[in-house]
């Protein structure tokens, strides 16, 4: 498991220009809705003093202000977001087809990543909607009881602890779960691309294989999303100093950056180093 | 340890007598409506039958010939009573499947007067609010003999009450836990109301309603079973130990107009003392992490309430923290006795229930000792306390970050108070100055938030010192009696004119009536700030010859500016303006609010660059705070990190949208 950790982070360093490609499509999707962030923000108090409160972290007061008066204004924002991820879950079907594809042939050209993306995508996008649904039927099924319970969960437990340690619990399972997902989907994938065996079956031999290497697979997969959540914290605790000058915008804008670059390559990263442990070697199931 | 003081005790007996003396004398109040109370409590039925002495005076100059009672716990006796009429939920809550034994009731089982008839037969329950004959929370007891004005009448009583499952406070939870208010037949008040007569106020149950009623001492035997924790109002005087193992405690309070208590095997008991104060808190195990807070919190509230209001007479506070599952009988107040509320394991950045506490505990000035019909101006005391507590939260917890501060998001009590009332969908949607059953909606935004930022811009007008004196004045006035909203608003102007001269005072007095009695808002904005060079005349001129003569003038290094502001609220404020000039210079204006629009014009080699109502945010009540302001060298470094911010927020939204395909 840590020897394809280390695989993938250095398969995924050496991946860096792909990596900067996805990148940089996200930044220009969101510049454009970021632009308007910025229009809505000047048009509504661009010219009032109490901008300045902003150049501190927060300022509740200014912001509810600002959300009573002008929320219409903000609210069409919204919306274009909704679509914008929408639109942005289909491309990611193919960018991420095209990453599998370059990194289990280990090509670092653009031409690899293309390619990739394309021959897959019709064939991930019915995988990526078949584990989507999947999704919303385990979350529904999972939650929907368990909060009906937690509600009324007072009246039947000897303590309120119980039920607060229930929810962690709760929380920490789908968490787990949705490492399982992940990475019996990245498996489906990765099966299809080495072998080209049709959907159901690379499902299946996932699910198979998943099952027999369970733990080291999800541990691994989990190894990575620390990584992310390691990258969050740092944020937050530079993010949170009260900041005046521009220059520290800037800083910021560029930390920003490099974490959101950073999340990108880690995906990369996780994506080699579960190839890396999926090997062809051990992923024949048995009969 | 920070809190060296704090020590848990689980007490086989409950309290150390004699730390803690209830008895006032000379009394503090009138003290018209007296009560002593011996019980029994049947913890597995859910019932309590009692006896009950009402020794009571007739202050009024009126000669009575019936008595009447609030029976509160009737209300939650079936879906027809008026407290339930029309609802399916109370608060949440579903009441519509309830069991038999979930229901609540109280009935007298005898009454008469001491030396006189039985008056049992004539007890009718009445409807002087809405006519509801299926309502039976007032009754009414006709006398076999006027009572004259100044006599004492003496009632004997014998009464069962039926706790229901926790209906807005009162009843009962699992595993024996129980919240004992509006458990006894307690008399309504006599007094001179509204209308300026005298006559009965006891009014029924009504959703939005809580307690009003006269002073008294309250003398009250609780025997229940040993394993139940207790805790009541006023102090412990007596504990004695029954032949059939039950354990009888008596409890004494004076100058109160009502009492609370409560019962619970599992309360752990902290205790704690502030100057003359007993501190006792009973709180479930899994909050013990709360205890220190929770104290800190009502140790906060005395030193900054008695500093700015008054002395706390009494010689103790019982806090009650019930567990989870009787978290409906949280969040109230009764003298010496608060309720309070909060989760298992609650994090540190959010106070929340520090919050409540205060809130609770400032309920013992505004309701408890200054008694203001809670029923007919809720404001006299919801909005007093919302405003303190508001103002011992942030000063306890820092400005700007006291109730919640977590990675950077934080707010304080003000700012919640005041965003409560300007982010309501219609601002004028009702005036404050209403009965609760009046109110349709918005209810906390108008009587407790709007109520406390009014009074807040008032302290910001007058000045601090102003305003405590107005506050201790009132308080000194009114404590221990019924004060109504006119009688606020009569110390008010006394105290501001006195202090800040016939005009000022008059202001003051007349913003705040605006504020409670009309629905009338207040929004300052700068329009605009217009700026040219002056230029020389110019054009055809006489030549004083008879002749004309044209000049074409130059333009000149003189700035002409014009600062253009506009009042868009209804209500009318004295205000400063904060004109700056590019070469940093500053001139504060004094606008008397009135006009619709005023223009400020500034002729110099210096022309104005930003405007600013208000700079001190004084006028809480300003709709739009963002609008008082406008520059016309405006930072763009704001809306920069603000836009970046949304950029990466975007980011990793996309990034983690697709993580499945
Ligand atoms: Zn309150």
């Amino acid at each position: 498991m840590f020897k394809s950790f280390q695989n993938g982070i250095l398969a995924g360093l050496s991946q860096w220009r792909m990596a900067l490609t996805v990148y940089l499509f996200q930044l220009l999707l969101a510049i454009t809705l970021g632009v308007q962030v910025y229009h809505v923000l000047e048009a509504s108090i661009g010219n009032s003093l109490e901008l300045n409160k902003l150049l501190g972290n927060y300022d509740h007061t200014v912001i509810r202000d600002l959300l009573n008066v002008h929320g219409a204004s903000i609210s069409p924002l919204l919306g274009q977001f909704r679509w914008l991820a929408l639109a942005y879950l289909i491309f990611s079907v193919f960018i991420h087809a095209g990453i599998l594809h370059a990194v289990i042939n280990q090509e670092k050209n653009w031409l690899a990543f293309w390619k990739g993306g394309a021959t897959w995508f019709f064939r991930f996008f019915k995988l990526g909607a078949f584990y989507l649904l999947l999704l919303a039927v385990i979350s529904a099924a999972i939650w929907l009881p368990f909060l009906g319970f937690f509600a009324t969960s007072p009246e039947y437990l000897s303590s309120e602890k119980i039920s607060v340690w229930l929810l962690i619990l709760m929380i920490v399972f789908y968490l787990f779960l949705l490492i399982f997902l992940f990475s019996w989907s990245l498996m489906a994938r990765i099966k299809i691309i080495r072998e080209g065996v049709t959907n159901w079956t690379a499902i299946r031999q996932g699910l198979f294989w998943l099952t027999r290497h369970c733990f080291s697979t999800t541990g691994l997969v989990a190894l990575f999303f620390l990584v992310h959540v390691l990258i969050f914290f740092i944020y937050w605790e530079i993010n949170d100093t009260g900041v005046v000058s521009l220059g520290w915008i800037l800083f910021f804008m560029l930390l920003q950056q490099l974490v959101a670059y950073f999340r990108v390559m880690v995906r990369v990263m996780t994506f080699a180093g579960v190839s890396h442990h999926f090997a062809p070697n051990t992923d024949a199931p048995e009969p | 340890m920070k809190y060296a003081w704090l020590t848990a005790i689980m007490l086989t007996t409950q309290i150390a007598f004699g730390q803690c003396d209830p008895f006032f004398n000379p009394p503090l109040s009138e003290r018209p409506a007296n009560y002593e109370i011996d019980l029994k409590l049947d913890h597995a039925a859910k019932t309590i039958a009692a006896r009950e002495t009402l020794t009571w005076i007739n202050t009024s100059p009126d000669t009575l010939r019936e008595m009447r009672f609030y029976m509160y716990l009737n209300s939650f006796k079936n879906t027809e009573s008026t407290f339930l009429k029309g609802a399916s939920e109370i608060f949440g809550q579903d009441f519509t499947n309830r069991k038999a034994d979930e229901w609540g009731w109280i009935n007298i089982d005898s009454i008469g007067r001491q030396g006189g008839r039985e008056l049992t037969a004539g007890l009718r329950y009445i409807q002087p609010d809405d006519g509801n004959k299926m309502d039976q929370s007032v009754l009414q007891v006709p006398l076999d003999q006027p009572l004259f004005p100044g006599d004492t009448l003496v009632l004997h009583m014998k009464f069962t009450a039926k706790m229901p499952k926790i209906i807005a406070r009162a009843g009962y939870s699992k595993d024996d836990y129980f919240l004992f208010v509006h458990w006894f037949p307690q008399a309504g008040v006599y007094q001179i109301n509204l209308d300026g007569k005298w006559g009965w106020n006891c009014h029924q149950f009504h959703r939005m309603t809580e307690f009003f009623a006269d002073f008294g001492s309250y003398d009250v035997s609780i025997t229940a079973s040993p394993h139940l924790v207790l805790g009541a109002s006023g102090c412990l005087i007596e504990e004695k130990e029954n032949a059939d193992g039950y354990v009888t405690r008596r409890y004494h309070v004076d100058d109160v107009i009502d009492f609370a208590w409560t019962a619970y095997p599992y309360f752990e008991i902290y205790e704690d003392t502030w100057e003359h104060v007993n501190i006792r808190l009973l709180i479930p195990p899994e909050h013990c992490s709360m205890a220190e807070r929770y104290i800190g919190a009502v140790k906060h509230s005395l030193s900054y309430l008695t500093k700015h209001v008054g002395r706390y007479p009494y010689p103790t506070i019982t806090i009650v923290d019930p567990p989870l599952h009787a978290l409906r009988s949280g969040l109230m107040e009764y003298p010496t006795l608060i309720t309070v509320g909060t989760f298992y394991n609650m994090p540190t950045w959010f106070r929340n229930s520090e919050a409540l506490a205060a809130h609770e505990f400032a309920h013992q000035y505004f309701m408890a000792m200054v008694a203001s019909n809670e029923k007919e101006e809720a404001w006299l005391d919801e909005g007093f306390v919302t405003w303190f507590e508001d103002r011992i939260v942030d000063d306890a917890y820092g400005r700007k970050k006291s109730l919640v501060d977590l990675f950077g998001f934080r707010y304080d009590s003000r700012e919640l108070s005041r965003l409560e009332y300007t982010g309501m969908p219609n601002p004028k949607v009702g005036i404050i100055a209403r009965p609760s059953w009046e109110f349709v909606e918005a209810r906390k935004e108008l009587i407790y938030s709007k109520t406390a930022t009014s009074l807040e811009t008032i302290r910001n007008l007058a000045g601090d010192e102003v305003m405590d004196k107005i506050i201790m004045t009132y308080f000194e006035r009114w404590k221990f009696r019924h004060p109504k909203g006119t009688d606020f608003l009569a110390v008010l102007e006394e105290v501001s004119k006195q202090e800040l001269g016939e005009v000022m005072g008059g202001m003051i007095l007349s913003i705040f009536e605006s504020c409670i009695y009309t629905t009338d808002v207040c929004d300052y904005v700068v329009g605009n700030i217009v700026v040219g060079k002056i230029s020389e005349p110019t054009g055809v001129f006489d030549d004083g010859k008879g002749g004309l003569t044209f000049k074409k003038g130059q333009v000149t290094d003189t700035y002409h500016s014009e600062v253009i502001l506009y009042r868009e609220g209804d209500m009318v404020f004295p205000v400063e303006v904060e004109i700056t000039f590019d070469n940093g210079e500053k001139i504060m204006e004094k606008w008397d609010g009135l006009d619709r629009r005023k223009v400020f014009e500034y002729t110099g080699k210096n022309r104005v660059i930003s405007a600013h109502i208000d700079p001190m945010q004084k006028i809480l009540l300003d709709l739009d705070l963002n609008n008082n302001s406008l520059t016309l060298e405006p930072q763009k470094s704001p809306l920069f990190r603000y836009a970046t911010r949304a950029v990466f927020w975007i980011q990793n939204v996309l990034q983690t949208v697709g993580f499945l395909v």
